[in-house]
């Protein structure tokens, strides 16, 4: 998909929503599509979307705080191991009940069925791009 | 977005929780129990429950409470918050639910239980309840010593901010359907009250049932259905509506679906033992459908929609729940919960929204404009 890439074939338009250098590592820009708004992430260098409605009761998403993703395991003596599976604080909790979400997929990690969808991002040239349905976008000129 | 319940019903919340100082109590109590209450060496003045010691906010993970409530996440703490509270949940009347005194249940000392109970109806009545402003409270009543919680009720019942008589559920002995609080339940059909029963979190290490749990999760699912469970049970099976028959209760955060499986249970066991019960006029059941309503918090998320329907049609059907937000506790529920449903009709969702609680509760608040009819 080419920059602001409006084909017939494609449901999705490419908007710039920033520049790298505006959002820090562990930092997140809030930017605003009509009634949507989109959370854009720095998960280390890399940036991810995700609607800031929280599929369970609504909350907004995009306030919570980041966390590790802790996890645990049956050890070969059939203890409990808790860990933290990931290195970077890349788990996003709802503000409102603490429904926990995998930023880079979107998967609900209490429930598949309260997953969110998240958008597709690209950088190029220091900025940042994410698709959004085309009825979302701004109306290009 | 979505469109905000608020915006097309009357919304009653019928338990948000107010976390009254115990110190500030001391101001309302009558000597000699000012100055001893004044000069507490202890921390608490009221058993505490052990679920207090676990991090109920997931380390950080449920933010919005503390950043309404400031860094107590006990309960509303100022008037202020509860104005804030109704704004911002879109609510038109609220009932405040005590928090410290959820415990009072495990309290052995009769003459505190009464003086608490007492001064915590001076300290609601004092600027923490509006009745013009749809901000209501129920009288605690001491079930350590009936007659002294009969005569609060008397004392105080015709109060507008007062819009009901509440009993715990937690531990206390015995259960509500016990004859020992008649004298309660006649004082608050008399001044035509329902009572509350709201679910009480002991703790894995009060419990004799969960001693041992490993975390906040294992006891609070179990607690907070059980000891509901409980009271149910008791008040059904022990024939308190043939005894009064006007009496209402409302039990209080346990959800919704343990009511069809309890009644159920219940049914089948008076089947076989009926002459263990032969006051009874009616299957237990029965008396679920005519004398109890259930608070929807926490409302069971996790049913299918279709599920939910079979669920509600069970229990009775909307005429037997009321919503209740729980705020600001951290398993807490948007009015949206009810209002989403897409199995209700418009006039369930009014019903369970704010409906019931308005013809069972006596609250004298107008019914919010744009739906009053």
């Amino acid at each position: 998909v080419s920059s602001n890439g409006n084909t017939a074939a494609s449901r999705y338009t490419e908007v710039e929503v920033g520049r790298i250098d505006e959002i820090a590592p562990g930092g997140r820009k809030l930017v605003h599509f009509g009634d949507i708004a989109i959370g854009v992430f720095n998960i280390d260098g890399d940036f991810y979307a995700i609607e800031n409605t929280c599929p369970h009761q609504g909350g907004p998403l995009c306030e919570g705080d980041l966390f590790r993703h802790l996890d645990a395991e049956v050890t070969e003596d059939k203890r409990i191991r808790k860990f933290f599976r990931s290195e970077h604080h890349d788990i996003i909790a709802c503000p409102w009940h603490g429904y926990e979400f995998d930023i880079k997929t979107g998967r609900c990690l209490v429930n598949p069925i309260y997953s969110t969808q998240p958008y597709p991002t690209r950088v190029e040239a220091g900025a940042i791009y994410v698709s959004v349905p085309n009825a979302l976008a701004p109306a290009s000129t | 977005l979505l469109e905000r319940p608020s915006a097309k019903y009357d919304i009653v919340d019928v338990d948000a929780h107010y976390l009254e100082n115990v110190r500030d109590f001391a101001e309302y109590l009558e000597e000699p129990d000012r100055t001893t209450f004044r000069n507490w060496s202890g921390e608490y003045h009221l058993p505490v429950p052990s679920g207090v010691y676990n991090d109920t906010h997931l380390g950080g993970r449920i933010k919005r409470t503390a950043e309404k409530m400031g860094a107590n996440f006990g309960g509303i703490t100022a008037p202020e918050h509860v104005k804030e509270t109704m704004e911002w949940l879109g609510i038109d009347a609220i009932v405040l639910i005590p928090t410290y005194m959820l415990t009072l249940g495990v309290l052995s000392d009769r003459d505190r239980a009464v003086a608490i109970c007492k001064a915590f109806v001076d300290y609601m009545l004092d600027g923490r309840s509006d009745a013009e402003k749809g901000i209501y409270f129920p009288i605690v009543v001491p079930l350590q010593d009936p007659e002294a919680g009969a005569k609060l009720i008397d004392e105080y019942a015709d109060r507008p901010e007062v819009c009901a008589v509440m009993a715990n559920a937690g531990t206390f002995q015995p259960p509500l359907g016990s004859v020992t609080y008649n004298p309660i339940y006649e004082a608050a059909q008399r001044h035509g009250l329902p009572v509350i029963c709201h679910a009480g979190n002991l703790g894995p290490d009060f419990s004799q049932f969960q001693r041992g749990f490993q975390s906040f999760l294992e006891n609070h699912a179990l607690d907070l259905v059980f000891c509901n469970e409980v009271q149910v049970t008791s008040v059904i099976l022990e024939g308190v509506f043939e005894r009064y028959p006007n009496l209402q209760f409302i039990f209080q955060e346990s959800g919704v679906a343990y009511i069809p499986a309890l009644m159920h249970r219940l049914d089948t066991e008076y089947m076989r033992r009926r002459t263990d019960a032969p006051v009874l006029k009616r299957l237990p059941s029965d008396y679920v459908r005519e004398h109890l309503y259930f608070a929807t918090q926490p409302f069971e998320t996790s049913l299918k929609p279709k599920h939910a329907e079979y669920l509600f049609d069970m229990l009775g059907g909307p005429d037997r729940l009321m919503y209740a937000s729980d705020w600001p506790h951290w398993d807490w529920d948007h009015p949206d919960v009810i209002s989403e449903l897409p199995f209700l009709t418009e006039d369930g969702k009014q019903k369970i929204l704010g409906g019931n609680a308005r013809k069972i509760l006596r609250m004298h608040s107008p019914v919010a404009a744009e739906v009053a009819r």
